[in-house]
């Protein structure tokens, strides 16, 4: 059934493919002109374009991702099509169609949804490249591509100063990270006279294993630069303004979509280029998972505005991720991966709903969520789901990709990363667990019945029943993500 | 084909979804529905327990179901004799409690019964799982009921005692997790398999850490002083019928793991810690004696009284001979059915007296007679008195506890200590004459009869003990690495 075509390029496309990598620069680039067309009809028909375009590449991508016989392809030696990616890609893409559907509400009365929606798709184009990409330099304009929009995003309700002084931290934070990422490649070009990560991979590895101090020098300007994406400690201040200060959607695709977008860059370009050095790299990230984990845990402790402990908790749960790459074995990967995806569901869930009661009660104070067990039910109870599957409780997904990720940590002689891993989880039940204590034990001023936005009940009814099928039930999801490590 | 295991765990957790969408059209049908499902499984679990085959040693009607094979996880379930008991008062008491909440509950009829039967499913799922991390599951799966149950029925300091109650029991559960983890990171093949991992036989110095690291669990849920300090907040302030779930049951998931898990899993380690257990047990059993003599309100004093009572499971358990693993067994099964008599009562006492406090009881021989009666007989089962299985599972400790080192033969002054408090409210309730006149006021006869219910397997097996000690001993006998005498 693929229709396979020649172009000129050198490369050939198959119709999947095609419907896979052409909607989303395509339907945004024509967002304007079809704007234009839709006004006769009706007004504001836009979010739905970019659903569209989001949902064809969604569908294409996860064709592609069970096609488990699909071989690997190559376009012009610089993007790769392979499990990992299209594990990225669907995760995106997910993201992104949940942001799309919740802004429809929640965004119902932006002044310019052109720009927001568009945005979106471009950003999201950028963060399915940057999994795709296996050359540092298109890597760079992916990782670009990813984040520009969304600073833009951050900052979209023009008239709070909260939002942008938000955008304002994350770009400047964030151009800063660029420029060392971009040093960090060109030390590698320097030293290996390629940008292609897979040759640089094997000229390091055949440098008879000598950690050249340039090597060192762009080991630790990647960890600097793409740690600052993911939310590692010492890179993560700006996390708890952006996400708070953002409109709460775009916390949610900046917690879901683009720190996962970072961690892909990372695995790709620690796995691919600098494995040779694994031995010492992993040092490094067990101690930054050490002290991401407890610094996001210890943070969110004191906070009195929900997204700004949502913000925390992120953190932390990025320390939990790279405990995946401080035991950098299969299991290890794999577990990195599924708390990824896990994380994404859960976190985004927990941020839709702060968004339901953002605009039902107008607030985001702690204090606001008091008696929401008889206020907003479902939200409640779809919020009480992923607080507790972010804090690893069974048989919710976080318990299990934790187990995981715990388990690769006892094996690699890390136990004491285990320990604090597991100490650090039961630790974060005391905040999660205090939110779920506020919305079914406490009373508010106010206890009338809040009628809960449809689209949010819906979004928030499917988060719920991922996080616990895959909790119940992990293996599927389990069995297809063990085999992306061995393919990286 | 479904096992009859997995029809018991499983049944009552559909069951709470069904419960809970029934009582949004019926309240009433809910309760009742509530009662057949528990019912049900307690018939299952009789049938268990008449069907068990004593002449085998090992897990008998085990199901093994494929989980999660990419990280060698397999669902598996299986019993012996030390799990029957445990799902008979398991069924019971649930059956029991969903019956003594008929008057007490009277909100949120609908969520309480479901998360009951998801209360009585998790809990099935504790002592009937073969592999850690299912264990680990159904463990924790068990909080959150109880965290609500607590929370929003309970009585005037119910947050305070939930969230304490959460953080306690969590904390100590993810540091046995840990202990499972190594235990799978050690074990050449890795797995998470109960079976598997019996026979395993790592060096001391690798099973202590892992052991002590399980042991917080545990050591939390029996309780063990000083890790018990969640107790009394949460049986006093939880309602009645869920004091007897959380005395009842969920202290037994404490000796269960000690027994299943700390002696099946680590018992050269154990052999090694049993010194220090045993001086915990006793330090358990007088404290727990001495504060509950204290007490002024009746429910305080029976939740200072399981603390007392459950450290004759450790004792019984470390003491490494057959007679104190079975008594330590046995004694689970008995407390259970006694404490959960007691704590129902208090509860019914309670509604019809409007007090708990003891000094301001007197005169209840005559405001309601029958439940005299029952608290007599109530109270006696508590202080191990002859004709009740508590004498037989208490004395078998005791002697236990005596071969293995004859000072030990002090803590017979902690039964003594028990009974004193024990006959001191009694005279205080009933002998005492009141104040001006008592009216009578007797309990329902559905309360009454439910209370006489916990007496039936507490006398049954107090002048009969035979069929439950043998099934017990079926298994404990086949024990061999423990090297008990």
């Amino acid at each position: 059934m693929a229709e396979q075509t020649e172009f000129n390029g050198g490369f050939t496309v198959d119709l999947l493919t095609a419907l896979f990598l052409l909607p989303l620069p395509l339907f945004g680039l024509l967002t304007p002109a079809a704007d234009w067309l839709f006004r006769t009809v009706k007004k504001n028909l836009v979010p739905y374009w970019t659903l569209t375009a989001l949902l064809v590449s969604l569908g294409s991508a996860l064709v592609m991702f069970l096609q488990t016989q699909r071989p690997l392809t190559l376009v012009s030696g610089v993007l790769s099509i392979d499990a990992f990616s299209l594990f990225f890609a669907v995760i995106f893409l997910l993201i992104s169609v949940l942001v799309n559907v919740t802004s429809l509400s929640y965004m119902s009365r932006t002044e310019n949804p052109l720009a927001y929606y568009g945005l979106l798709l471009f950003s999201t184009f950028g963060m399915i490249l940057v999994a795709l990409s296996v050359d540092l330099v298109v890597l760079f304009v992916s990782w670009e591509l990813m984040s520009v929009p969304t600073y833009v995003l951050t900052g979209i309700l023009k008239k709070d100063p909260a939002s942008n002084e938000a955008a304002l931290k994350y770009f400047l934070v964030s151009a800063l990270s660029s420029g060392l990422v971009i040093y960090a490649i060109s030390l590698l070009f320097g030293i290996t006279k390629s940008t292609n990560m897979i040759v640089i991979g094997e000229a390091l590895s055949s440098q008879n294993l000598l950690l050249e101090p340039l090597t060192v020098v762009a080991i630790a300007l990647f960890i600097a630069g793409f740690g600052m994406k993911v939310a590692a400690v010492p890179f993560h201040m700006w996390i708890p303004d952006a996400y708070e200060g953002a409109p709460t959607t775009i916390a949610a695709l900046l917690a879901a979509g683009t720190k996962s977008g970072g961690f892909a860059a990372l695995i790709r370009v620690f796995f691919v280029s600098l494995a040779v050095y694994k031995a010492d790299w992993s040092v490094i990230f067990a101690v930054i998972a050490l002290l991401t984990m407890t610094l996001g845990n210890v943070g969110a402790l004191t906070q009195k505005s929900f997204t700004r402990l949502l913000a925390y908790s992120s953190i932390a749960q990025s320390g939990y991720i790279m405990i995946g790459l401080a035991a950098p074995t299969t299991l290890g990967v794999g577990g990195a991966l599924f708390h990824i995806l896990n994380h994404s569901i859960m976190k985004s869930a927990a941020f839709f709903a702060a968004a339901a009661v953002m605009m039902k009660l107008s607030t985001t104070a702690l204090d606001g969520y008091s008696g929401l067990g008889k206020r907003m039910p479902h939200t409640a109870l779809a919020l009480t789901i992923s607080l507790l599957a972010l804090a690893g409780v069974p048989p919710l997904n976080g318990f299990m990709s934790k187990l995981v990720l715990f388990t690769a940590a006892m094996e690699s002689n890390l136990s004491w990363l285990a320990l604090a891993g597991v100490l650090n989880s039961a630790f974060s039940l005391a905040y999660y667990g205090w939110i779920i204590k506020r919305m079914y034990l406490d009373d508010a001023p106010d206890m009338t019945r809040v009628k809960e936005p449809r689209l949010f009940v819906s979004v928030l009814a499917f988060s719920a029943a991922v996080i616990i099928l895959t909790g119940v039930y992990p293996e599927p999801v389990l069995s297809v993500i063990m085999m992306i490590p061995s393919r990286l | 084909m479904v096992g009859l295991l997995s029809t018991m765990i499983f049944l009552p957790i559909a069951g709470a979804l069904l419960v809970f969408i029934v009582s949004r059209v019926n309240e009433k049908a809910a309760k009742v529905l509530t009662l057949l499902i528990s019912g049900a499984t307690l018939l299952l679990a009789v049938v268990i327990f008449a069907t068990y085959d004593q002449h085998q040693t090992g897990f008998q009607m085990v199901e093994t179901y494929l989980w999660a094979e990419s990280f060698g996880l397999t669902f598996a379930l299986g019993i012996d004799g030390v799990s029957v008991p445990l799902l008979i008062i398991s069924t019971l008491l649930t059956t029991l409690a969903t019956a003594g909440s008929r008057r007490e509950i009277t909100f949120s009829i609908g969520p309480y019964h479901a998360l009951l039967l998801l209360f009585e499913g998790a809990i099935i799922g504790v002592f009937t799982s073969l592999n850690l991390i299912q264990f680990y599951v159904f463990w924790e799966l068990v909080l959150i009921p109880m965290f609500f149950f607590i929370g929003v029925w309970g009585g005037p300091k119910k947050k305070y005692a939930a969230m304490k109650f959460l953080i306690f029991t969590h904390v100590g559960s993810t540091v046995m997790l840990l202990g499972f983890i190594a235990l799978y990171a050690f074990s050449q093949p890795h797995t998470f398999d109960l079976v598997t991992l019996s026979n395993l036989k790592l060096p001391l110095m690798l099973q202590v850490p892992m052991a002590i690291a399980v042991f917080f669990g545990f050591a939390v849920k029996l309780p063990v002083v000083p890790f018990h300090t969640w107790l009394p907040d949460a049986h006093v302030e939880a309602p009645a019928p869920i004091s007897v779930l959380l005395a009842g049951l969920l202290l037994k998931m404490g000796g269960y793991g000690f027994i299943r898990i700390m002696l099946g899993l680590f018992p050269e380690a154990s052999r090694f810690l049993a010194p220090g257990m045993i001086g915990l047990a006793v330090l358990t059993m007088f404290y727990g004696a001495i504060v509950a003599m204290t007490q002024q309100d009746l429910k305080r004093m029976i939740a200072l009284t399981s603390i007392n009572h459950m450290g004759y499971v450790l004792l019984g358990a470390f003491s490494f001979t057959t007679i104190g693993l079975s008594g330590a067994v046995f004694q689970m099964f008995n407390h259970a059915c006694a404490i959960g008599m007691l704590f129902l009562m208090s509860g019914v006492v309670h509604q019809q007296m409007g007090t708990r406090i003891i000094r301001e009881l007197p005169g209840l021989g005559r405001a309601m007679p029958l439940m005299s009666f029952l608290l007599v007989l109530g109270s006696l089962g508590a202080m191990a008195f002859p004709c009740f299985g508590s004498f037989i599972s208490e004395y078998m400790v005791i002697l236990s506890a005596i071969r293995v080192n004859l000072l030990l033969a002090a803590v017979v002054l902690v039964p003594a200590i028990t009974a004193g408090y024990f006959v001191w409210m009694l005279r205080r309730v009933l002998v005492t004459s009141p104040e001006g006149t008592m009216a009578r006021n007797e309990a329902p006869a559905f309360e009454l009869l439910t209370l006489a219910v916990f007496l039936v397997p507490l006398l049954l097996f107090g002048v009969y003990p035979a069929p439950m000690l043998s099934l017990i001993n079926s298994t404990i006998s086949g024990l061999e690495r423990l090297g008990l005498v």
